[in-house]
């Protein structure tokens, strides 16, 4: 059952005339009551067709196409949107492949790069020879220096001493060998 | 209803469902089917053709980009459009800051000055269409007088029911029941038709 008090809010909310409070109120009142959400749709329909009463003007023709119009400029500023997402959308695509075919670059010139030293290895005595650099021990010069280069699959190597004292006063020193690759 | 029929409320809901997929075609129907009364709605509460024109491009966009959110359950199209177009004329009335418009002193009214001829309503105008404006018309002529004055000062001049009941010196609660009481009447003879 709806009230008079209802229906004159029913009323005046159809026709708009309620202030912002008024309105949330019975908003929040009529979620709660379909007898009353159906009048105030009846009431509703019955104030538009109050608009049928106006004297019949016509608009100018012109207005639909100025309205045609703004609607074509609205509408190619919404298309594009979805036109340039699609157009560069494949750039992640892009980048994923670029990366993937960048590291399988990468892969393959480590595997080259390991040959390479591999090869150089064999074929470089260098690369095979252990060098040594032996300290001296007291009391021999600080600046002596012994450098030892040994290449064990040759079994042979080089030994370049600097900075030794006259033969004689090398005399029952001792060497301390440092060994370094 | 009396403006739509049933089946007229079922075409119009499709067209706004299509506009609500960005129709044009649909949009264009149904700009050509409403545009005369809701133009003559805005004329009659703005009483300024260029003012009239605007709002109602400012309410053909609207349904354009609102016609998705249209709820049925709400109000049939015809009446959403119309209160789309009282609420864009209202805003238009309280930015220009004035209620001196058009009086709403009889239905028959012609429109303030000559109409540019190009303008009015012509022959192409359907006899039904005519019809059911008559009997609309006719409608609202034969509620009880004060009854149908209180509504279209609250429709037409968008006065409140404060307001309303000032210009007539009437009581507020009397006010309300006028509005209320001839609401329901106009529903229901129009139901009826």
């Amino acid at each position: 059952m709806i009230s008079d008090e209802q229906q004159d809010q029913a009323a005046l909310y159809a026709l708009g005339l309620l202030d912002a409070d008024e309105d949330a109120a019975f908003e929040s009142e009529l979620r709660a009551n379909a007898e009353l959400r159906d009048l105030v749709r009846e009431m509703r329909e019955a104030s538009g067709d109050l608009a049928l009463t106006a004297p019949s003007v016509l608009p100018p023709a012109s207005l639909k196409q100025r309205i045609m119009g703004e609607l074509a400029l609205e509408t190619k500023r919404v298309v594009p949107m979805p036109t340039r997402r699609a157009s560069f959308g494949w750039i992640p695509w892009a980048i994923a492949a670029a990366l993937a075919v960048f590291c399988g670059l990468l892969a393959l010139d480590r595997v080259r790069l390991e040959r390479q030293l591999a090869q150089i290895r064999a074929v470089d005595p260098l690369m095979q020879t252990t060098f040594y650099t032996l300290a001296p021990s007291a009391p021999a010069p600080a600046d002596a220096k012994a450098t030892v280069a040994w290449q064990p699959g040759r079994q042979s190597g080089v030994i370049r001493i600097s900075n030794l004292p006259a033969p004689q006063s090398v005399v029952g020193s001792r060497c301390r060998a440092q060994g370094s690759n | 209803m009396a403006e739509t029929s049933t089946a007229q409320q079922m075409l119009d809901q499709e067209m706004i469902a299509r506009i609500g997929r960005r129709d044009q075609s649909a949009f264009s129907a149904l700009y050509d089917r409403l545009s005369g009364p809701l133009y003559s709605l805005a004329m009659k509460m703005l009483g300024d053709p260029a003012e009239a024109q605007d709002a109602l491009q400012d309410v053909f966009l609207q349904i354009w980009s609102r016609a998705a959110t249209y709820d049925p359950a709400q109000s049939s199209v015809f009446s959403w459009t119309v209160l789309l177009t009282r609420s864009r004329v209202i805003d238009r009335l309280r930015a220009r800051g004035r209620r001196s418009r058009v009086v709403v002193a009889s239905t028959e009214e012609t429109p303030t000055g000559a109409p540019d001829a190009s303008t009015v309503e012509s022959a192409a105008d359907t006899a039904e269409k005519n019809d059911e404006v008559a009997r609309v018309r006719n409608v609202l002529t034969n509620l009880p007088s004060e009854q149908r004055e209180a509504i279209e000062l609250a429709f037409f001049e968008h006065l409140s029911h404060h307001e309303i009941a000032a210009r007539l010196g009437q009581p507020l609660g009397t006010v309300k029941a006028r509005i209320r009481r001839g609401l329901l009447k106009l529903r229901q003879r129009l139901n009826n038709l």
